[in-house]
């Protein structure tokens, strides 16, 4: 834990036991191989990216929001405060705050005033990260229309392209 | 987190206990040093020197002839002393070092940017996180003085020894020790404070403390550079009035004992032996300190924290400052210069060089470079101003300082002294030459008075002031310092006192010497000198043929040696010598020679290194008769009255009055040959030889060589020049006119 | 909450800070920006009572800190340099600390010396730069005040340092609410802790904001058009999109404007370009472009 922290390489990124998560069974896999929040609660497990333009208010959101919605965090957990994970992370207690205070608004976490914050039994977190994807699959689409592409090129691409991840999944 | 402090004194008071504590222990270290030195060096000393006294002074088999108080006083003296002399060095230098230290490690502070920045923002007001420091100063060198003091009163105590004034003196001092170490602190303090940086501090402070002193001291020379008759008006205890290093460096001076107004419970006073300072001198100290100190503590709340490390602070002191040091230079250094030079050219040009170099050089230092300079010298020119004024007021004779004569209705009486030559030749100029017109009596235990002569009766102050206003004729003005004026070198001087009605006093001191074409003067002193109160102080008029103790010969064979021969008059003889003499100086043709002033002039107070005029004198001889002290019994009826009237009956009759004794002048040629004669049958002849050696060879025959003839071996070629010195050139100071050499 | 309200500062007849106002809200982290000689320093000094205000006035809760020993308990000043008494080691100075500051604590001073790794007995003047800063924020932090202000501290601080620093301070915003103020010239740093930030040249301010709302509200963009725009296009851009910066070459533009990235965005489909982005910008090129929209010179700015 120590060396991680004290290792300078990942000075653009900074990452505390984040393993690529796959993602086929959530329950247990995790449970034996991630140790939760709930057994220390001081642990993070977010990327936030100091090089990328992005604000990191809107990083911890993603994070959250990803986490949440690959099974990471389950409906009803409870995240670690703001003071901990600000400290954790050594970011502006405002800007985690902030993170969760729009969360909030959108219906991903529930504040207990006294107890902390949870995950939001509803899960709205999938529900978000599948507009966050339509948006960008929205700019993307965009992005190819302005550069050229007919729409009945990108239409092509687009069923050929999903064709063929169908047919790898089937194998 | 949760301490409370509800009302804002609460939290001053607090502020400055906090301030006071961590003070303590930020100086912890020097202080500790400090006051185990002091602490212990005192008793130490005291009981050293205690024990290597005590055997001297308890043992009465050594004083024979004392009694037993006088010998406890002197014991008791003598321990004290040797406490001062201690003082003076081991206690006062570190005290002042440690005062130093503790200033520059306590307030320090404020003379560089970074440590300002830290203290000016802690949570405490300026004026607690000043006087903090200064009350830890003070006591941390208090105290130890304070113990230091009792431990050596104990020491005294347990040895028995009986300090002076039963131990009040130790505590006398400490009291003004205590007194003047407040002061030093504040001065430092406030030196600190005003300045911007450490460097101008310690420039500051040096001026101000060299600077005072030596103004005065200045001012005093300039004065009396110019002015003829000048006394000076300066009180001594102005010396030190801005200089506290040095008025309590003085403490530790033996000359040092005025404490007025203080009495034991008997009504007996206890003035005259208590260390200190003089009540007023008490009171200046103590009225400094306060004022400093209110202004210190006023301009630190001012001083603004951006004037760390910034020169330029307190502009109304740095002006005084550098005025006081420029004056004090220049005019100092003009009276160097002009007395090695005798040049009044030199005078002026070096006030004007001296006051502009140190004008420049301390401007130099505070501004860091030229820079600012130009904007000082409007300054400068006021300073110039000044100084200019000043030296015509001196010019111009001192605002009427040097004609003032008072008129004789306001005189109440006058005492005055007279130069040791006159210009005529009478008789009574001559005894007047050989008495210089002062009492000089010792009396009861070891008291000795000198007085001059004192008219109370108008005619006779009359004869002063026309005097005075001859020599004043003699100084008509303007008044320059040097060159070929008037001069004011001589090395005896007339000097008057005058008694006015209004209680004040008038003093003049005339350093004038005396020429020929000085008749004028001359007839004044001489009518002076007839006054029958001015016979009075003269001894001569009460004299009798035993009075005499003998008669003494001698001869200057070459520059440094003389040969002499001493013999102690029986009765009869003294009978003869003292009738022949008589005789010769009463009658008409009695000549006090003329010409000896030149020689006297000549060899004035520089005669010790002088020795060619000397060579004069080789080949002369000179023959001197010795007087006994004069006992009371041996006055006549007027002057016994006038002892009663100086010392009081009582002393009075155990007076003693030193009797000058007389030259014999040329003219007395029988009393000389009379002398010579009695010398050579009986005397016990001496000589001195080149290292100063007294050798006396008992019944060797005298061997002096003829009157005019010179010793062929050790003679140097003598100036052709017919001065006759009958004036006595060695001194003679003892009742049987052994010489002393 | 700090108010400063036309404070005015001058040491001789040089005007350090002139008329300046702002505030700066309870429990924010404020990165103060500027040039060397802008007057960072003058004002965090003024903030901490050691210089006097020659015109207007600074409110520390209401108080002015000026003598004023309620506030200054409340206040501790780092400055970049920070100075320590002659043959001090930290106990003495935490010894200072402890006499004077009530908020001072013990346990948090052990603490941070453990973190930090400093050896309390040994003499400051024997340690290096960096430790000799250690120390002195470990007698800041320990004072436990409501108000820190650090001059360019993080800049002298090793990386891992650094960090360390910025999740002990995070930590203490987050428990008491504590406000920070930092001033730096080095805007990476300050981007990615401050969430407010203000800039300050020669003496005045030049703007001073929350940073999010900074950073959403500006926004460059290229895009190519073809054909290229034309004059008329140009000038409906400009009204549209509040154009802080345009550039053109050929049928390539460049432009940076105070709009959301969404405004951007539509406004310049809108035109159809061949290619578009739109980017945020880092807070360093947010100053540049404002600084040169006010008119000042980019090269005096941030040297």
């Amino acid at each position: 834990m120590l060396d991680k922290r004290r290792d300078s390489s990942k000075k653009f990124t900074k990452t505390l036991d984040y393993r690529p998560v796959p993602v086929y069974d959530k329950g247990v896999l995790f449970r034996s191989i991630h140790p939760l929040w709930r057994d220390r609660g001081d642990r993070v497990f977010l990327t936030l990216n100091y090089k990328s333009r992005k604000p990191l208010c809107d990083q911890l959101c993603d994070g959250v929001i990803r986490l949440a919605a690959c099974g990471g965090l389950e409906p009803g957990e409870q995240l670690p405060s703001v003071r901990s994970l600000a400290q954790e992370l050594g970011i502006n207690p405002n800007t985690v705050q902030k993170a969760y205070r729009i969360l909030e608004s959108q219906g991903v976490l529930e504040t207990v005033p006294g107890k902390g914050s949870f995950l939001s039994s509803e899960n709205n977190a999938q529900e978000q990260l599948r507009l966050r994807t339509k948006k960008t699959l929205g700019v993307a689409l965009q992005e190819a229309l302005d550069r050229g592409l007919t729409v009945e090129e990108v239409a092509d691409f687009c069923a050929e392209y999903l064709q063929k991840k169908k047919e790898e999944d089937a194998l | 987190m949760t301490s409370t402090r509800s009302s804002r004194d609460e939290r001053k008071n607090g502020a400055f206990r906090r301030v006071f504590w961590w003070q303590l222990r930020n100086n912890r270290v020097f202080s500790v040093f400090f006051g185990l030195w002091t602490i212990l060096s005192m008793p130490i000393v005291t009981l050293s020197t205690i024990l290597g006294n005590q055997a001297y002074y308890t043992d009465m088999t050594n004083w024979e002839g004392y009694t037993a108080e006088s010998v406890a006083q002197l014991y008791g003296q003598t321990v004290y002393y040797n406490l001062l002399a201690f003082l003076r060095t081991g206690v006062f230098l570190v005290l002042m070092l440690y005062l130093v230290v503790y200033c520059c490690n306590s307030f320090g502070y404020m003379h560089t940017r970074r440590s300002v920045d830290l203290f000016h923002a802690l949570p405490v007001r300026r004026r607690p996180l000043l006087l903090g420091g200064y009350v830890v100063g003070l006591l941390t060198s208090i105290v130890p003085l304070a113990i230091g003091f009792g431990l050596c009163q104990v020491v005294c105590r347990a040895y028995n020894v009986p300090l002076p004034n039963a131990a009040l003196s130790l505590w006398a001092l400490f009291g003004c020790c205590a007194l003047m170490t407040f002061a030093c602190l504040t001065f430092m303090l406030f030196f600190l404070v005003t300045a911007g940086t450490l460097l101008d501090a310690a420039v500051s402070l040096t001026a101000t403390a060299v600077g005072w002193p030596l103004l005065w001291d200045v001012l005093n020379a300039t004065m009396n550079q110019f002015l003829p008759g000048y006394v000076s008006v300066i009180p001594d205890a102005f010396y030190t009035a801005l200089c506290p290093f040095g008025a309590f460096y003085q403490l530790f001076s033996t000359n040092y004992t005025i404490l007025t107004g203080m009495y034991y419970a008997d009504g007996s006073s206890i003035t005259a032996d208590l260390p200190g300072l003089g009540i007023w001198s008490i009171l200046w100290w103590v009225l400094f300190t306060v004022a400093l100190l209110l202004v210190t503590v006023w301009y630190y709340g001012r001083r603004k924290s951006e004037h760390a490390e910034n020169s330029f602070c307190a502009p109304v002191l740095r002006g005084a400052v550098r005025f006081l040091l420029s004056v004090a230079v220049g005019l100092g250094l003009a009276d160097i210069l002009g007395d090695m030079t005798n040049s009044n050219q030199v005078y002026f040009i070096s006030v004007l060089v001296g006051s502009l170099g140190t004008y420049t050089i301390i401007q130099l230092i505070w501004a860091r470079g030229f820079r600012k300079f130009w904007r000082a010298v409007p300054a400068y020119l006021l300073t110039l101003v000044a100084c200019v004024g000043f030296l015509y007021c001196l010019y111009t004779g001192g605002l009427g300082y040097v004609t003032r004569i008072p008129d004789l209705d306001n005189v109440v009486s006058v005492s005055f002294s007279l130069p040791d030559m006159a210009g005529d030749t009478s008789k009574e100029c001559y005894l007047a030459a050989h008495g210089v017109g002062a009492l000089d009596v010792t009396y009861g235990d070891y008291n000795w008075g000198y007085f001059n002569v004192e008219f109370t009766d108008a005619a006779e102050q009359s004869t002063v002031l026309a005097l005075h206003q001859a020599v004043l004729e003699k100084y008509p003005g303007p008044y320059l310092p040097y060159g070929d004026g008037v001069s004011q070198y001589s090395t005896v001087p007339i000097e008057v006192t005058y008694t006015l009605a209004n209680g004040s006093t008038l003093k003049r001191a005339y350093y004038v010497p005396l020429y020929e074409d000085d008749e004028n003067i001359f007839s004044c002193i001489a009518a002076v000198q007839k006054c029958d109160t001015y016979q009075l102080y003269d001894t001569f008029y009460s004299m009798k043929a035993d009075d005499l103790n003998g008669v003494y010969v001698s001869q200057y064979t070459s520059e440094y040696d003389y040969d002499a021969s001493n013999y102690e008059l029986t009765d009869e003889q003294k009978e003869q010598v003292w009738s022949t003499f008589l005789e010769e100086l009463n009658s008409a043709d009695f000549s006090y020679d003329e010409g000896r002033d030149e020689y006297i002039i000549e060899t004035d107070s520089e005669y010790d290194e002088d020795y060619e005029e000397l060579e004069s004198l080789a080949g002369e001889r000179s023959y001197y008769i010795s007087m006994n002290d004069l006992k009371y019994a041996d006055l006549n009826a007027e002057q016994q009255a006038l002892l009663v009237r100086l010392l009081g009956e009582a002393d009075a009759a155990t007076a003693e009055v030193y009797s000058y004794g007389f030259s014999v002048p040329e003219c007395c040629v029988k009393t000389r040959a009379l002398m010579e004669e009695l010398t050579e049958a009986n005397g016990e002849y001496y000589w001195y030889d080149e290292d100063g050696e007294y050798a006396a060879a008992a019944g060797v025959e005298s061997d002096l060589p003829a009157e005019g003839e010179t010793d062929p071996a050790d003679s140097v070629a003598a100036d052709a020049s017919t001065d006759e010195g009958d004036v006595v050139v060695t001194a003679f100071d003892t009742a049987d006119g052994s010489a002393v050499g | 909450m700090i108010e400063i309200l036309d404070y005015t500062k001058r040491f001789d007849n040089v005007v350090a800070l002139n008329q300046i106002s702002f505030q700066i809200q309870e429990g924010c982290i404020f990165g103060l920006v500027g040039s060397n000689g802008a007057g960072k320093s003058t004002l965090l000094r003024s903030l901490c009572g050691v210089y006097a205000a020659d015109g207007g006035e600074i409110r520390i809760d209401g108080e002015t800190p000026y003598e004023n020993p309620r506030v200054k308990d409340q206040v501790v000043f780092v400055p970049d340099f920070p100075y320590y008494l002659p043959q001090a080691s930290l106990r003495t100075m935490a010894d200072l600390y402890r006499r004077v500051y009530s908020g001072w604590s013990k346990d948090e001073f052990q603490r941070l010396c453990s973190l930090f790794g400093l050896n309390q007995k040994m003499k400051l003047h024997n340690m290096s730069k960096g430790m000799q800063r250690q120390a002195a924020l470990i007698c800041a932090l320990a004072a436990q005040p409501k108000y820190l202000l650090l001059d360019e501290v993080f800049d002298g601080l090793d990386p891992v340092m650094r960090q360390l620093l910025k999740r002990i301070v995070s930590d203490q915003v987050a428990e008491r609410n504590m406000t920070v103020v930092i001033a730096s010239h080095n805007l990476r740093e300050l981007e990615d802790f401050c969430d407010h930030v203000g800039l300050i040249h020669q003496g005045g301010v030049v703007f001073e904001q929350e940073l999010d709302t900074l950073k959403l509200g500006i926004h460059k963009a290229q895009a190519v058009f073809q054909p290229p725009l034309e004059q008329q296009q140009l000038q409906w851009l400009r009204e549209q999109l509040n154009i802080v910066k345009l550039d053109t070459s050929g049928s390539m533009i460049s432009l940076v404007a105070r709009k959301d990235e969404e405004t951007v965005e539509q406004v310049l489909s809108e035109l159809h370009p061949v290619f578009s982005e739109t980017l945020p910008l880092s807070l360093e090129e947010v100053f540049i472009s404002e600084m040169e929209a006010v008119g000042y010179d980019l090269d005096k700015i941030l040297s």
